[in-house]
């Protein structure tokens, strides 16, 4: 017998007509019970989502994200991360198939590029909804232009010279000050067996974007970079070349196969000490640590081209936007974060477990290495050059060139050439050459 | 009424088709929507000046299409694309034949091998690429250790930034990724190939050689056809694999760059900040590629044809 004619020729008795009658009566009161529930549930919480770049900092998001919530109960935020190199290929895509994370972050320096483009934004006017004004002048002015308040910078960073302490005392060397001193220490490094005294990833334009414009903010000072954004001073002059030539002088002192050695590989590399040096910003450490939890590192600024020319650069993390693509309700609970994140609370967190406060009442961190950075950057600190709008331009140089630099098939010279040519001086309004 | 005869209308519909048609709709409408719209619409999207967002800029056709021609890195990544097929192709038809032959001639182990061989067919390429990128680097990775351990230490190289040695490196891993359907698909030939054809030219006194050369690579014409327009295909679109191991640009400067990544890299940007997404501009090149494949695979498709139809007579 089937199942279909078992079912069809079962008659019921009465004490099963009872209780089928007492399930549906019990299931007909609860159902408007279980729907009111649900109901008051959608309307009370609204669940937005945040993509981050650094997956190492997933923990810490996830307790900044958890002090918000218990803050703000109404909010719950659904955070992803992908590594550096990915995500601009990923907020790319989003943006163009109008599908960003409800908190959008953007990278430094294209808010303000956006918005002086015009057209379209990929994020919305929160002037009325963040507060910004307990931020630090430089963080203020990569999320608000001409007064119109587009978000937050999740934090700072200072970038430098990380250096592995344990591979310098093996070898007996301290870190270097000068660029002679620099090339000194790479072959006494190298004379002692160290694999790589600098390791650098130059698969990508990360690690030689930020030795160029470390070495060349040596040698340019503040001053300097201000003469280039106005156009009174060449990257192509031979005192900014002299940076780029040193790079290739610092070749052989490189990590074997540099030229397609990823960023999170490099990294893996110095913080298991087969490198001695690498070109680091305050971020990398909690990555650093994460290979390498017994890692012994520190800090120090970019060597200058004689003595007491140090220099740091200092840009700044992703800065949270709310999404012009999310709907009303949404964009509401990304407001909230993004205004919460600029907190004193918020960037004391953000101090604590990520990377420098762009809060302005907040200069401790219970992280020795923050402390070590904050020092570094107290003398000659210059802006990362990509968050300053006339030498934006600067990245695609390196982008499209520096493997050019690596092979030869293009001269220092040519290198600071291309450069210069992607300067738009204030005020000109297409490239300089 | 005989079922042949149902569908014979004076409008020439044949009824017996129209449950079949029923059956592909979705597939067709999924086809359609997914495929060939973009496709079409790429075609006009390429004429215009666009970076992806916004409105459409003005019709710049020509000077899309010139700058391609213009373009040293397009012709750098057709270049690397066109080597990378000669390799694929001739290592397909060496080594993947090769292979083919032996699991050919069964034994206990010959289901164990065909799964081996034709497992990185089937695995992630981002994963299989990471994991490539592991081995292959010079300080952290197993290869050279491997090399030095074995006594050849000449071997030993910088796989991935020697710029006469990356695209090689590409090339290897390349080759061991499509090895399994090439393997599959010949082996697959060599099943059909008349046992009772091989014997009797073994009866006339033809050697292995022999035979396999007027016998059995004859009536490997159809796998070979498949074999080479499919590879043909496959590597002047590959993305993947090849993205993952050279990165956006190629690296070392530009030695593994190959057409999907350079359309991709331009449609998108490097992944930089601000990186200057050139979306028609990629649209004009994949519309070049759409072009040069399919005058190629159709030229290779008569060719090919032409000789199966030959050894057939």
């Amino acid at each position: 017998m089937s199942r279909y004619s078992s079912l069809a020729t079962h008659r019921m008795g009465r004490r099963g007509l009872l209780k089928a009658g007492g399930a549906m009566a019990a299931a007909g009161a609860l159902t408007p019970m279980t729907f009111a529930i649900r109901e008051a549930g959608a309307q009370d919480v609204t669940t937005i989502t945040m993509w981050g770049n650094h997956p190492e900092w997933a923990d810490a998001m996830g307790e900044i994200i958890a002090a918000f919530e218990s803050v703000e109960p109404t909010v719950q935020i659904d955070f992803s991360a992908v590594t550096s190199d990915q995500y601009g290929a990923k907020i790319q895509t989003a943006i163009q198939g109008g599908e960003t994370s409800d908190i959008f972050g953007d990278q430094e320096g294209s808010v303000i590029v956006r918005v002086r483009a015009g057209g379209e934004l990929p994020f919305i006017d929160v002037t009325d909804r963040v507060d910004v004004s307990g931020l630090t002048d430089t963080a203020r002015g990569q999320v608000e232009v001409d007064g119109v308040v587009y978000g937050c910078p999740l934090a700072a960073y200072t970038v430098g010279l990380a250096i592995n302490n344990q591979v310098f005392a093996d070898a007996g060397v301290v870190p270097p000050t000068t660029w002679d001193e620099l090339t000194a220490t790479c072959e006494a490094l190298k004379s002692a067996g160290v694999a790589a005294p600098i390791v650098l990833g130059g698969k990508d334009w990360v690690h030689p974007y930020f030795m160029y414009i470390g070495l060349a903010s040596s040698v340019l000072r503040p001053e300097g970079v201000e003469a280039v954004r106005q156009g009174t001073k060449s990257l192509s002059d031979p005192d900014v070349v002299s940076a780029v030539q040193l790079l290739v002088d610092l070749m052989p002192y490189y990590n074997a196969g540099f030229e397609a050695t990823d960023y999170t590989t490099a990294k893996a590399i110095f913080a298991n000490g087969q490198g001695a040096m690498m070109v680091a910003g305050t971020t990398d450490y909690t990555g650093y640590y994460q290979v390498n939890p017994d890692a012994d590192l520190s800090f120090v600024a970019w060597p200058g081209p004689g003595p007491d020319m140090t220099a740091t650069t200092t840009g700044f993390e992703l800065l949270y936007t709310v999404s012009a693509f999310s709907d009303t309700e949404k964009q509401d609970a990304a407001a909230k974060f993004v205004n919460w994140l600029a907190t004193v609370e918020a960037q004391q967190m953000v101090m604590d477990k990520i990377s420098l406060a762009v809060h302005k009442d907040i200069t401790e961190s219970v992280d020795p290495i923050r402390t070590e950075t904050i020092a570094a950057s107290r003398g000659v600190d210059v802006p990362v050059w990509y968050a300053v709008p006339e030498l934006n331009g600067s990245v695609i140089a390196t982008q499209d060139n520096h493997g050019g630099l690596w092979t030869g098939r293009i001269s220092p010279q040519e290198f600071s050439d291309i450069q210069q040519a992607a300067v738009v001086p204030s005020g000109a309004a297409t490239p300089t050459a | 009424m005989p079922a042949d005869n149902r569908g014979n209308s004076e409008s020439g519909w044949r009824f017996p088709e129209v449950p079949y048609f029923w059956f592909i709709l979705p597939g067709l409408l999924a086809y359609s929507i997914l495929f060939i719209w973009p496709t079409i619409r790429s075609f006009y999207l390429s004429l215009y000046d666009w970076s992806g967002r916004g409105p459409l800029g003005p019709i710049v056709w020509e000077q899309n299409f010139r700058n391609i021609v213009h373009s040293d890195k397009f012709w750098q990544a057709a270049g690397n694309s066109f080597k990378l097929f000669i390799f694929i192709f001739i290592f397909q038809n060496t080594i993947s034949l090769g292979l083919a032959l032996l699991l050919n001639r069964g034994g206990a182990s010959t289901h164990f091998f065909r799964v081996i061989i034709f497992l990185p067919q089937i695995m992630s390429a981002v994963a299989t690429g990471i994991i490539w990128i592991l081995m292959l680097d010079p300080i952290i990775g197993a290869i050279n250790p491997f090399l030095a351990d074995i006594g050849l230490e000449s071997f030993q190289r910088q796989w991935q930034s020697d710029p006469a040695w990356a695209l090689r490196t590409v090339m290897i891993v390349m080759a061991w990724q499509w090895n399994g359907m090439a393997v599959i698909l010949y082996l697959a030939g060599l099943q059909n190939v008349p046992e009772d054809l091989r014997h009797a030219a073994m009866i006339d006194g033809a050697g292995r050689f022999r035979t396999f050369k007027d016998i059995t690579f004859p009536m490997l014409a159809p796998a070979f056809t498949i074999v080479t327009v499919l590879s043909f295909i496959l590597i002047f679109r590959a993305f993947d694999l090849i993205y993952i191991l050279g990165g956006p640009a190629g690296v070392p400067d530009g030695a593994t760059l190959v057409l999907g990544v350079l359309i991709y890299s331009d449609a998108f940007g490097q992944g930089a900040f601000n990186s200057q997404a050139r979306f028609s501009f990629a649209m004009a090149e994949g519309v070049t590629l759409f072009i040069f494949l399919a005058a190629i695979s159709g030229l290779l498709i008569w060719l090919l044809g032409r000789r199966e139809a030959a050894v057939k007579t």
